[in-house]
């Protein structure tokens, strides 16, 4: 499928071969050990949409495959057929804890409907996370077809996503007799039961794809970035089923105003694990009398907060405003129309029709906000990122989507993230166009015509990204450009022709007379790079022609010493060129020398980055372990 | 290491109206410490707390027998009072090595201990019980993670090495304890938080006790967190972990493990017969797919719950403030409390009367800005000083202008063990500095101690002060008051 971002109903995950276009399997809507405590215990099932694919036992599809092998009971589980007819005709297996072939079931519908959001919100296909064969000469990234999913991998209350196994892996428990617990005694808690903590985990792995540095904590903000996007996309998708939200709005009725049944909602995500808090800490919490009350946000946070989760919270906790701001905006009409001009509604029960329409604009502006938040990720730095780059990110992503702000999206999302004070703090203002990424505008001539070189090889990029190529395929030929673009580069090096693109992208790639100390030279004499990823994106332009875009990310690397230990620290740059012009549309820099982050890595590496990454050896599960340290 | 004597720092250890003098010696990673209080009739009550040093210590056996010799001679071969604060080697492991000296040449007159070592305490009972099998599960898991191609148990041996010899071993710190308590002279005391009482002998001396809570969920507490609730929910689950420990450990006495595993029978397909399952031979034994298998995942779990049986034993911490009824002056010592430990301090209260007939009510709030001497908790690391905290009472609150803290430290052993970055932590170490403007001594020999003359936030009379109270050898730090 070539990068073509499809309509807003199109999916690039679905086969056109096939009549069907979808599986549905039908699901969980709330963890099952939470739905215990809901009025709306038996309503608890959704049905899922999964592109249609034609799938293994396993299941084992294009995407994923999930295997379940439970170690810690020396046990495995017979793979469920979902291609079984009469499993496709009854929408899948009836939701049934006791059920190992449900829960398999049930991994896949999330995952794959989290990588279908992925797809759709992109407009191109994802990959794994490639891995580095050393022993494999030729093969120097070899392609991984499938994420591997264990749904009962372990005993514990817990889930991570393995960088290195490509894996994601779900921890069971018992619900703890201890009458200081916070579970319900009796019974199992599975994680891989629960939407929230599947997409969470889809999330992290699908992240780690597109921006693989985001694992290396270089300031507080990155792996809280990890953990607050993977939470944004769980709520986000979690509240575009209109199911989820329809009793709810109910529920609400007269107090639409406040909003507090949603944000109530979002705070009992992750409950019955005591993960995943990071909602609740963000939103609101319950006040003395047990009713809940949204939370003041605290322009001051952001400076005292260093804990991952509890700092991903504020940026959670600012997207969600952003959504309720802009559900307020969308229903607005309605229930003025509802109220004969009003908008005071009157005593009882809500109309159906009414409750299903504020429903559907409920989950549309959560797709809406989802997708934002999704597209936003090609227009962060490669690495390093702050909440502020994000926002940036955020808004520039949607400019260039959709010039118009008509519903004012832009505007309750730079609100709410001001009052949060998460903004860069370089700006001098907080508008939409300072916010705006600066153009290449300031290349000079040299600069100007090398970067034509980079963006007319580029060109047959999107053309060889064929539609119906299989992944594999496609990979292999990103794979070939990333090396060309170094190819093309690197002999550039020294010959001064890059004119001052090194000050635009922050990179050092020319030799100094005196050399940066803890930076690789090449066999060039230049400094090292790498051209870590190389994604093409086509939209459609402001007069509806399409415009073909390739964003660049180009990492460099540095060694400082902190208190006697060495570490890395990380610069490079997201380069955004316009195939047609063949220009420079967005240099997103983050130099590899620059003082004031260096001091900030310092203070971050002998405080909080101490106690989160443990021990002095090297952490191999990064994800897993910043959940454990929850 | 050099054995010679030398005076780092000038100072009349011993003028005429001492109070107190406190011993902490350099040993290593490890804690001992003699508090000699002056009695009315001038003569010395000796208090020893704690006497270890941790596990991967080379040679322990004399380095602690000199610790313990030098505690023959100054206490002349009695010590009024033993505190054992908790149940690690690196706080108990000098009484076995250094056994012939404790046995045969020092005379324990009382030993105090924490509730939570009381057999005929129910709950306390069960906290050990528990914490047996729980740590019999992480031996377990790290004896099949070290014997897994490719896997390595460091992570969790680098906490064990804490706990030091599995239980039932003669070296283990429960055997040391018991070994204590069954001494014939010796009179056992537990406590409890909120027990004060005069120390004995040495009137002018109060003894309040602060830690272990008495309520398991603040035990279990070990994180800082903003929000109390929120702090103790997930240590809490890792803490319980009873799935984990029922299948490490699954034929342990009365137990029955059927319950943990998470299907009927007639779902469970036997792990053993997993090769001759074709869907298992193509896609999780398939040659070159080794990097992705799960077998591994579960067993480092175990790390997470060795790391929080090791909060929890930190927990358990005998934690004592020692207050000088004339002065006011407050000596810390808090052993390894962390943070779930002292959250529970600012909610307990005194009523006392003191052997003047004065009645008083003393809260945790009013001794704080009194202490003049903190013994560092769990040697500063991040979890071990509450700082920076909205609630409770901590460091922020010791605000007497002569305040010095000593922490035992040894950062070439940490290194060595892994726990360089939190072991000290280095933004505490900062904050202790700033709070004793720069009366903080390290025990770390590679520690150069602070040079009275360099510290120019102090006045001229708090220098000379500070010279006076504090000498530093090379086997150990003299504090004096």
């Amino acid at each position: 499928m070539p990068p073509v971002a499809k309509g807003k109903n199109g999916s690039t995950a679905a086969s056109v071969s096939g009549a069907r276009q979808w599986r549905k399997l039908r699901g969980y809507a709330f963890d099952p050990i939470l739905s215990q405590q809901f009025e709306t215990a038996g309503l608890n099932e959704i049905v899922f949409r999964a592109p249609w694919e034609p799938l293994s036992p396993g299941p084992i599809g294009d995407y994923v495959e999930v295997i379940d092998y439970d170690p810690a009971s020396k046990a495995f589980y017979e793979p469920v057929n979902l291609d079984d007819p009469s499993i496709v005709g009854g929408d899948g297996l009836d939701p049934d804890e006791s059920n190992p072939q449900f829960h398999q079931q049930f991994v896949y519908a999330v995952a794959m409907t989290t990588i279908r959001n992925f797809e759709q919100a992109l407009g191109r296909k994802v990959f794994w996370t490639r891995r580095n064969e050393k022993k494999a000469k030729d093969k120097w990234e070899l392609f991984v077809p499938r994420l591997r999913i264990y749904p009962h991998a372990f005993r514990g209350a817990n889930a991570f996503y393995s960088p290195d196994g490509k894996a994601l892996a779900f921890g069971y428990f018992p619900a703890s007799g201890d009458p200081t617990g916070v579970q319900l005694p009796g019974g199992v808690v599975f994680t891989c039961l629960s939407h929230d903590i599947i997409a969470h985990e889809t999330t992290h792995s699908l992240l780690d794809t597109i921006l693989p540095r985001y694992l290396d904590a270089t300031n507080p903000d990155v792996l809280a970035f990890h953990e607050a996007f993977a939470d944004l996309v769980a709520l986000f998708q979690h509240f575009s089923f209109p199911e989820v939200l329809h009793q709810q709005i109910a529920k609400t009725r007269g107090d639409l105003a406040s909003q507090s049944q949603l944000g109530e909602l979002a705070q009992q995500f992750g409950q019955a694990t005591g993960l995943y808090g990071g909602l609740r800490e963000a939103i609101g919490r319950l006040n003395e009398d047990g009713k809940w009350e949204p939370l003041k946000p605290d322009p001051t946070a952001y400076e005292t907060t260093e804990e991952p989760h509890a700092r991903g919270a504020l940026l959670v906790g600012a997207v969600f405003d952003a959504f309720l701001t802009i559900y307020r905006a969308r229903v607005e009409d309605l229930i003025r129309i509802a109220t004969g001009g009003s908008g005071i509604l009157p005593a009882g029960a809500l109309p159906a029709d009414l409750t299903n329409r504020l429903s559907r604009e409920a989950a549309k502006s959560a797709q809406h906000i989802l997708g934002i938040c999704i597209r936003a990720l090609d227009y962060c730095p490669p690495v390093d990122i702050t909440f502020g780059d994000y926002l940036r990110a955020l808004i520039t992503a949607d400019v260039d989507l959709v010039p118009e702000d008509d519903h004012h999206y832009r505007v309750a999302i730079i609100e709410a993230f001001r009052r949060r004070g998460l903004y860069p703090r370089d700006l001098r203002t907080l508008s939409e166009q300072s916010l705006h990424w600066p153009s290449g505008d300031q290349l000079d001539a040299a600069g100007r015509k090398a970067i034509a070189v980079l963006a007319k090889k580029l060109r047959d990029l999107p053309q060889r990204s064929h539609h119906k190529d299989s992944r594999e395929k496609t990979f292999e030929i990103w794979r070939e450009f990333r090396r060309t673009i170094h190819h093309i580069i690197t002999p550039r090096i020294g010959k001064d022709i890059l004119g001052n693109l090194e000050d635009i992208s922050g990179l050092v790639l020319l030799p100094r007379k005196k050399a940066i100390p803890g930076m690789k030279v090449s066999k060039r004499k230049g400094y090292s790079f790498e051209v870590h990823s190389v994604r093409p994106v086509r939209r459609h332009g402001p007069g509806g022609e399409e415009v073909d875009n390739i964003v660049l990310g180009i990492t460099q690397e540095r060694w400082i010493n902190v208190n006697g230990g060495q570490y890395k620290v990380l610069g490079g740059c997201t380069l955004i060129l316009d195939l047609d012009t063949l220009t420079l549309r967005y240099a997103i820099r983050k130099p590899i020398v620059d003082k004031q982050r260096d001091a900030r890595f310092q203070r971050w590496a002998e405080g909080t980055f101490a106690i989160t990454s443990g021990a002095g050896a090297e952490i191999r599960e990064p994800i897993a372990h910043l959940h454990l340290n929850a | 290491m050099p054995r010679k004597r030398k005076k780092v720092v000038n100072g009349n250890g011993a003028a005429n109206s001492q109070k107190v003098r406190i011993r902490t010696y350099r040993h290593g990673l490890g804690d001992c410490h003699l508090l000699a209080f002056t009695k009315p009739d001038g003569s010395a009550f000796h208090l020893l707390i704690d006497c270890g040093v941790v596990n991967r210590t080379r040679d322990p056996g004399p380095l602690m027998t000199r610790v313990a010799k030098d505690i023959v001679e100054q206490t002349g071969g009695v010590l009024d009072v033993l505190v054992a604060t908790h149940q690690h080697t690196d706080h108990l492991s000098g009484f076995k090595q250094a056994e012939d000296e404790f046995k045969n040449n020092i005379k324990m007159k009382r030993l105090w201990l924490a509730w939570t070592e009381d057999p005929a305490n129910p709950l306390g009972k069960k906290i050990q019980d528990q914490l047996v099998r729980k740590l019999k599960a992480v031996r377990t898991a790290a004896k099949k993670l070290a014997s897994l191609k490719g896997e390595s148990a460091a992570g969790i041996n680098r906490v064990l090495d804490f706990f030091g010899a599995a239980p039932g071993h003669a070296s283990s710190t429960q055997a040391i304890l018991d070994a204590l308590q069954k001494r014939k002279e010796t009179e056992i005391s537990y406590h409890d938080p909120g027990d004060t009482f005069v120390l004995p002998e040495v009137p002018n001396v109060r003894v309040y006790v602060l830690g272990p809570p008495t309520n398991p969920a603040q035990l279990k507490m070990t994180t800082p967190s903003k929000s109390k609730r929120q702090g103790y929910e997930v240590p809490e689950i890792a803490a319980d972990a009873n799935g984990l420990v029922d299948a490490l450990q699954p034929n342990d006495g009365d137990v029955d493990t059927e319950l943990s595993y998470p299907f009927e029978k007639w779902h469970r397909r036997g792990a053993n017969t997993m090769r001759q399952n074709k869907f298992f031979r193509e896609h999780y034994f398939r040659k070159g797919q080794s990097w992705r298998r799960a077998d591994n995942y579960w067993l480092t779990c175990a790390e997470q719950l060795a790391l929080a049986l090791n909060d929890f034993t930190n927990n358990t911490s005998l934690a004592l403030a020692f207050e000088f009824i004339d002065s006011g002056e407050v000596l810390l010592f808090p052993g390894d409390a962390q943070v779930g430990s002292w959250l529970t301090w600012a909610d307990l209260g005194w009523n006392v009367t003191d052997p003047n007939g004065e009645k008083r009510y003393v809260r945790v709030a009013d001794l704080f800005p009194r202490v003049v001497f903190y013994k560092s908790s769990h040697h500063a690391s991040y979890n071990g000083t509450l700082s920076g905290y909205i609630e409770g009472v901590g460091l922020e609150e010791m605000t007497h202008p002569n305040l010095v803290c000593v922490v035992p430290v040894d950062r070439a052993m940490s290194k060595e063990m892994g726990w360089d970055r939190t072991l000290p932590w280095t933004p505490l170490l900062k904050r202790l500095k700033e709070k004793t403007r720069g009366r903080l001594v390290l025990t770390d020999h590679n520690e150069i101690p602070p040079d009275p003359k360099t510290l120019d936030t102090l006045s001229k009379t708090e220098r000379e002060r500070f010279a006076e109270q504090v000498l530093v050898t090379d086997d150990h730090v003299d504090y004096t008051l």
